[in-house]
Formats: C-alpha cells, sequence, structure tokens
C-alpha cells in the first residue's frame, strides 16, 4: 500500500511539475513584449554610437556610460575626459 | 501490442519509484547545471529582446561625432544641415552625461519636450508637463529616496539646478533606463552648462536610412551615423556572443554531470544485474529491457527537466539571479535589486528535457544493453 502510495505520489508530482511549466510559459507568453515608457522615450540605447552599440547597450550602470565616451578609460566608473580638467575622475561627458 | 507496452511503462514507474533516492543523488549535479543554463539562457534572450525593442523604438539613424579618436559633442547647429539631407523627416537631439549625487552617478539624459510628455505607463507620477519636470528610473528612485513632487539639486557644471520629479519609470521597464534621470533637453544644455549635443537622431523615410547614413558621413568625416539596422545587429551579436559564452562555461559542467550520473549509477550495477537477469527469467528480450530503460530515463528526464525549469524560474524572477546576472550584464552588483530581464520560452524547457535526456540515456544505456546480453545465472552469482 505505501508502494503504492509513492507511485501515485510520484507520478501525481511529475504532473504538477509539468502543468507548473505549462502555467509558468503561458503566464511569460502573456506578460507582454510591448516597448517600454523607457524604449518609447526612443533613448533605450543610451548611446547610439557605433562605439557605444553592442556591448555598451548591456550596461545599466551611468559610470559605464561615461567611460564609453572615453575610450581610454580604464575602469569602471573612471571617465578620462581631457576637457574636464581633472582626468580620471567622473565627470559629465559633454563638459 | 499496447497492452505490453503499457505494462513495460508502468515497470519503468515502479523503478523509478524504487530507486527514487539514487536518482536524486546522481542527477543533483546535472539539476544544477541544467537550472544554471536555462537561467543563463532567458537572461541572454531577454536582454536580447530588451535591446531590440529599444532599438525598435528609437530612431532611424543616430549621429555622432568622433574628434581626436573619441566621442565628442556636436554642435546643434548641424541639425539644419541634417534635415537639408534628402529622406530626412525628423531630427531631434539628444543629450546625455552624469552627474554625481552624493556620491552615486545619475545619467541625465536630454531628451525633446514631447518626447518626455509622450511617457506613460510609468510607476508613479505622470509625464513631465513643464520644463523643469523629469522622469527617474526605479532603481535611482529608491537609492535616493525619490518620488513625483520630489525636489532634487542637481551640480552639472558651472552651476546648480533644481529639479522637480514629475514620474518614476516602472521597476519593470528596460533596464537602462533603471538608474536615469530623464529631463527636457534644453533643461540638460543647461545643467551642463553647453549648448552642443551628444547625439543627432534621425527618423527618415521608407528606405532613405542606408542612403541617408552616407550622405551624413560625406557631409563631415568626423560623423558616425548608426542605422537601426546596425544596432540590431551589433545588439544580436553582443547577445549571442553572451549567451553562447554561458553555454560554452557550462558545457564541460554538464559533462561532469554526465559522468558523474553514470559513476554514481554504476554504484547500482549489482542491483541492476539482478533486475534484468529476472526480467530474463520472466521472457523479457533485450529489446524489452532497453524499452524499460528509455522509459526510466525519459521518466527521470521530466521531473530533471522540469524542477531545472521552475527552479531556474525562480531563481531569476523571485530573486534576481544573484551572481549570475553579474556575469551577464558588465558592473551589476552580484546581489543585485533591480529586475532583472529574462524571456522564459518553451526553447530552453525544450532543450533542457533533450539535454536531460540525453545525459540520463548516455549514462546508462550502454550499461543496461551489456547487462541485458549477460549470462542470467552470473548475476545471482
Amino acid at each position: 500500500m505505501w508502494y503504492d502510495l509513492r507511485k501515485k505520489l510520484a507520478v501525481a508530482s511529475l504532473a504538477a511539475a509539468a502543468v507548473a511549466c505549462a502555467l509558468i510559459l503561458v503566464f511569460e507568453a502573456r506578460r507582454g513584449s510591448g516597448p517600454t515608457s523607457w524604449s518609447r522615450l526612443s533613448i533605450g540605447l543610451g548611446i547610439g554610437s557605433q562605439a557605444g552599440v553592442g556591448a555598451g547597450f548591456f550596461a545599466y550602470d551611468p559610470r559605464l556610460e561615461s567611460d564609453r565616451d572615453g575610450r581610454l578609460a580604464p575602469l569602471p566608473g573612471v571617465s578620462v575626459d581631457a576637457g574636464a580638467g581633472g582626468v580620471f575622475t567622473l565627470r559629465p561627458s559633454s563638459r | 501490442m499496447s497492452g505490453k507496452l503499457t505494462a513495460l511503462a508502468s515497470l519503468a514507474l515502479d523503478n523509478v519509484v524504487a530507486h527514487a533516492l539514487g536518482y536524486a543523488a546522481s542527477c543533483a549535479g546535472l539539476l544544477l547545471t541544467l537550472a544554471l543554463w536555462i537561467a543563463g539562457t532567458a537572461v541572454a534572450e531577454g536582454l536580447r529582446a530588451e535591446g531590440l525593442r529599444a532599438a525598435d523604438a528609437g530612431a532611424d539613424i543616430v549621429v555622432s561625432l568622433r574628434a581626436l579618436g573619441r566621442h565628442a559633442p556636436i554642435d546643434a547647429s548641424i541639425a539644419e544641415q541634417l534635415r537639408a539631407i534628402n529622406g530626412v523627416e525628423r531630427v531631434e537631439g539628444r543629450v546625455s552625461g552624469v552627474v554625481d549625487v552624493n556620491g552615486t552617478p545619475l545619467l541625465i539624459i536630454g531628451v525633446e519636450p514631447q518626447r518626455l510628455a509622450s511617457a506613460s505607463e510609468l510607476e508613479r507620477g505622470a509625464a513631465p508637463k513643464v520644463s523643469g519636470e523629469c522622469l527617474v528610473g526605479a532603481e535611482i528612485a529608491h537609492e535616493l529616496g525619490l518620488y513625483p513632487g520630489a525636489h532634487l539639486a542637481l551640480e552639472g557644471g558651472a552651476m546648480t539646478r533644481v529639479v522637480s520629479i514629475s514620474g518614476v519609470l516602472r521597476a519593470d521597464d528596460a533596464l537602462a533606463g533603471s538608474k536615469t534621470l530623464i529631463m527636457d533637453l534644453a533643461e540638460s544644455q543647461t545643467l551642463f552648462g553647453d549648448t552642443r549635443l551628444t547625439q543627432m537622431c534621425l527618423w527618415t523615410r521608407a528606405g532613405y536610412a542606408d542612403a541617408v547614413a552616407r550622405a551624413v558621413e560625406r557631409m563631415d568625416g568626423r560623423l558616425v551615423a548608426t542605422t537601426r539596422e546596425t544596432t540590431r545587429a551589433a545588439i544580436e551579436h553582443a547577445a549571442n556572443r553572451r549567451s553562447g559564452g554561458l553555454s560554452a562555461l557550462l558545457a564541460p559542467l554538464l559533462a561532469l554531470a554526465t559522468v558523474s550520473f553514470a559513476t554514481l549509477s554504476w554504484f547500482a550495477h549489482a542491483r541492476r544485474a539482478s533486475e534484468i537477469a529476472a526480467y530474463k527469467l520472466f521472457g523479457f528480450s533485450g529489446g524489452d529491457t532497453l524499452f524499460v530503460t528509455v522509459i526510466e530515463n525519459a521518466l527521470v528526464a521530466l521531473a530533471l527537466g522540469t524542477t531545472a525549469f521552475l527552479g531556474a524560474w525562480i531563481f531569476v524572477r523571485g530573486f534576481d539571479a544573484p551572481l549570475l546576472a553579474a556575469w551577464l550584464i558588465p558592473d551589476l552588483d552580484l546581489f543585485p535589486t533591480q529586475r532583472i530581464p529574462a524571456a522564459f520560452t518553451p526553447l530552453p524547457l525544450g532543450l533542457g528535457l533533450a539535454l536531460a535526456l540525453c545525459t540520463t540515456l548516455a549514462g546508462s544505456i550502454l550499461a543496461t544493453w551489456r547487462l541485458s546480453l549477460a549470462s542470467t545465472t552470473k548475476a545471482f552469482a
């Protein structure tokens, strides 16, 4: 009897896992993939230059945005901006 | 015939239940590797989808300037020359720069006011209506304690500007905007004390994008025109590189997990030999024995694949993929607090199930075949 119960439990667990996966797939599909507020503002790429596109898109950290502007930037958080008056300081590239 | 197959399938289920603990131990490594692979693939695909959505919603061409071999601001007066190019319908400027707020770097994006006013589906507040109002990303709003109606002092250069927060982007909005403050273009120029722009965004008539891009680069050798197609290709390339890198990293782990499954299965070798010998005494053919094994492995693979998929989903959606997301997204914390983009599609689940079946079959089918050929008396010796 105990063995039968284990067998039924195993079948029920397998079925439950399969149903849960199917429900997740339906939920994920209905979650929607329309443009976000951010992309609707057409600034989703942050920076659109050839230097920035690619690896750059996946960066979300403002410090990396700054780094991409200065190609010599050796470390995250360090912007090399000769015009900023202070090398190796975090400065907006447009200054 | 079907009655026999059902009986064999039922026997396979009996075997799975009887050896449940053994299977759990031998599949643990495989389960972990599969879950990591499914989670990583989902995050990489989510990033790809988010990037492509952003590219599609953005300009047809983004023009930037390179001077002295690096990115440089563009003079705003170039807008008129760009508008005069045949095929250009609309030109907008954009500013992106960084300011420091209490030690936190804040990315400032300046866009045309009408674009800013069209923002919708915000978490809180509304789109900016007047100059001096801005939108803020969910993560930075959380970090700096910002909310609609709050004021923020920004040190942009020569002067300090106080801006008012009108809305907060949703936490599940694009990751790229989570640490950003979006404001009116003119306001951002005032903040940085510079009338120049970071990029010019061009919208063209259908089919004119490439011709316009060439015309822009001919106009001034320092201008770089990036079309939407180039951007999409770069996003695809980066996403492929990242998910491919993850798969390459996990491939040796998967191979190790297969070896581990085969090794641990070997410990049950003697008992397995007795079972197969008993089948033969009951009149099972070699094919019947192999069929039972295949069904047994299919059941194990189903349990393994679905559990790995559920585990990966909880890991990403519930915990924001700690440790793994940092490998896929530059400079993200090891334990991220922001929403991680992910796309859970049937493909990773299907591939996970196929991988689980291949691995378990590879670990057991040869041994079963050899045992089914062995002498019955030897097995009980």
